[in-house]
């Protein structure tokens, strides 16, 4: 990611996740950052087509319609997607979604419950 | 917890409801479940206790997320499932919820985010006094009154302009017919925008019918597994709208029906099946609209009720019967029960004569028909909406009365000579034919004569028409519709009060029952 003012997509089934996103993701120093949402894999897939300058998406893995491995394998296979990094989140007894996550070409991964300066350590690493 | 987050805890709260009333259908559905839509129940569950566990997590909240997990590994181990305790966690995550909202809506007096879903009295079972409104629901709203303020400006100036001119001046007829035909143009889309935020508001008061019927299988199952029975819930017309404001005497009607249909309906097992009946018993909601009103039925498949039976224990408890319609209304007077001492269910809350007061006070009625071997059916009656009419102001005797408008066909001026008496009621010739009149201030006994002109009112309701007469006619009027007190007697055809703007109390007509009243008579008077 390179732009001054990124932009990041959240894919979550919970509307909860994404509003404490929106204040992590605020409150995050090093450069402004702009949240998109997308409840599912499908709605996931049409904010990329709409903001196609998305330099991080934020991935939950436990997902009713089109689950986030779907989700991420599309992604991967896309070209003009597939550089973006993916960053899974999770619980910590998901290991085998991680596993697989990890070997569909995910970034990494954040397990659930994790604090803003845990997520703000990723986006140090993913960004620079 | 991360920073910031308590402004999410009405949030959360609000989340985790809604998700744990999922849990909870799933896993009352679970018996009634083909193979594969049993494994897809499951799979939903478990997904929505993973989500659960999660969110708790990221709150902060150890022992919601412990309890969520708890719940999802239950369910993962597989195998026969303990039903009846992972209905418990759902009751305990639910009370762990309530002591949240307590603590929510004290951190948060009249607060932000968190005060439309932690109000103080959200921390009931259920609560049926706030609404949520989509903001895409709400803004149009706001603009509509944006666009009533500036109207509502416009014709202050017209106002202004009218008043400003110089009546000595050649032009003025011309000026002020100007003003005033612009200050009646602003008025009539005052009008306009105002009718259609009335709508839309009315609209914002409807909740689908869907959102009680959770509690309700949840009772049945509660009640069958505590009387040994086997029941089986069905709906229909979940998605049929009703007022918020008669939800809870809709929640608290159908919750009693619904326990009375396992316990006093269904039959015990055995003896279904020794009557060649399936061993599980049904009972049925089914909602629909009709008309104005919304019919809920609840039935049973069960023994129905015994007239006989009844007949004779309500005579050995010296209820008289003669008087009753049909003998199943005793079940309707209060302190009546048919069992020699009060069970579980019986012995619990309110009985069905407060029901039935209560569903009565906001219009509406409770019905029963029951067939000897083959089950009950009760019949709930609410009107679809209530709280705002419009309603015809007419004043008899100085007492003024509002007329439903939606009863009225017209009004006409009744002059001395134009009523005439037949079979000694009073009678009015209307659209060639014959009105049966009915003299407010004879009807609610301010005046022993019935006046000889004034104004007729043509109600209609059910093709059945009646004159009202009255002195005055005051106007069409908002009013919002109150309930009447129970303990106050009221003639009959009165359908609640309202208070006029300057705080005087009047009386609603309900032109439903005024179309059967027994019309005045000169013999009796």
């Amino acid at each position: 990611m390179s732009a001054r003012r990124r932009k990041v997509l959240v894919v979550d089934d919970s509307q909860l996740i994404h509003k404490m996103y929106e204040l992590a993701l605020r409150a995050y120093q090093r450069c402004e950052l702009e949240s998109h949402f997308a409840s599912d894999g499908y709605e996931g897939l049409a904010q990329l087509s709409r903001h196609p300058d998305i330099g991080l998406i934020m991935l939950d893995v436990n997902m009713p319609t089109m689950s986030g491995l779907e989700f991420l394998t599309r992604v991967k296979a896309e070209p003009a997607l597939q550089e973006i990094p993916v960053v899974l989140q999770s619980t910590e007894d998901s290991e085998d979604d991680i596993r697989r996550g990890l070997e569909a070409g995910a970034w990494g991964y954040l397990t659930k419950p994790y604090t803003p300066q845990r997520l703000h350590a990723l986006l140090d690493e993913i960004i620079d | 917890m991360m920073e910031g987050l308590e402004a999410l805890l009405g949030e959360f709260i609000l989340d985790a409801r809604e998700r744990m009333d999922r849990v909870e259908q799933n896993l009352l559905d679970l018996p009634t479940l083909s193979d594969v839509e049993r494994a897809d129940a499951l799979s939903g569950t478990k997904r929505e206790l993973h989500t659960l566990k999660g969110n708790a997590g990221m709150m902060g909240l150890a022992d919601l997320q412990a309890l969520a997990h708890r719940m999802e590994d239950d369910i993962a181990a597989g195998g026969e499932l303990d039903i009846g305790n992972l209905l418990a966690a759902v009751d305990a995550f639910r009370s762990q919820l309530r002591g949240l909202d307590e603590q929510a809506s004290v951190e948060t007096p009249g607060g932000d985010t968190t005060a439309d879903a932690a109000g103080p009295d959200d921390t009931g079972e259920q609560s049926f006094a706030s609404v949520r409104v989509p903001f895409a629901v709400l803004d149009p709203l706001i603009d509509l009154i944006g666009e009533m303020v500036i109207v509502r400006n416009r014709m202050s100036d017209s106002v202004e302009r009218g008043c400003s001119l110089d009546p000595t001046a050649t032009d003025f007829a011309a000026r002020s017919a100007e003003a005033w035909s612009a200050v009646q143009l602003a008025q009539d889309s005052l009008n306009d925008t105002l009718d259609v935020i009335r709508e839309r508001v009315m609209a914002l008061r409807m909740t689908p019918l869907s959102v009680l019927l959770g509690t309700l299988r949840r009772i049945v199952h509660d009640e069958a597994a505590g009387a040994q029975k086997r029941a089986a819930f069905e709906t229909d017309g979940g998605d049929t709208p009703l007022d918020k404001a008669l939800l809870e005497v809709a929640n608290e009607a159908l919750g009693h029906l619904v326990r009375n249909a396992v316990i006093h309906g269904l039959e015990d097992p055995s003896k279904r099946v020794a009557l060649g009946k399936p061993e599980t018993g049904t009972v049925r909601v089914r909602a629909s609209t009709k008309g104005d009103e919304v019919w809920i039925e609840v039935s049973d498949d069960g023994g129905g009720i015994d007239r006989d039976e009844l007949y004779r224990v309500a005579r050995s408890r010296g209820v008289v019967t003669d008087q009753l319609q049909d003998v199943t209304e005793v079940l309707f007077e209060s302190g009546f029960t048919t069992r020699e001492r009060a069970d579980m269910g019986s012995g619990r809350g309110v009985g069905l004569s407060a029901v039935r007061k209560a569903v009565q006070r906001q219009g509406g009625e409770i019905e029963i028909t029951t067939a000897l071997g083959r089950g009950t059916t009760f019949l709930l009656r609410l009107p679809i909406s209530v709280s705002i009419a419009r309603a015809l102001l007419v004043t008899a005797d100085d007492e003024v009365y509002a007329v439903p408008l939606t009863a009225v066909v017209e009004s006409r001026r009744m002059r001395l000579g134009d009523s005439h008496t037949v079979n000694q009621a009073g009678v009015f010739r209307w659209r060639d034919e014959l009105l049966t009149l009915l003299d407010l201030g004879w009807h609610f006994q301010t005046n022993c004569e019935a006046r000889p002109e004034g104004y007729v009112i043509v109600i209609e309701v059910g093709g059945k028409r009646r004159g009202l007469v009255a002195d005055h006619i005051l106007g069409v009027r908002e009013v919002v519709v109150k309930g009447l007190d129970p303990i106050v007697g009221h003639p009959p055809g009165v359908g609640g009060s309202t208070v006029l703007g300057d705080g005087r109390p009047i009386l609603i007509l309900d032109p439903k029952r005024l179309v059967e009243v027994k019309p005045f008579s000169r013999e009796a008077a």
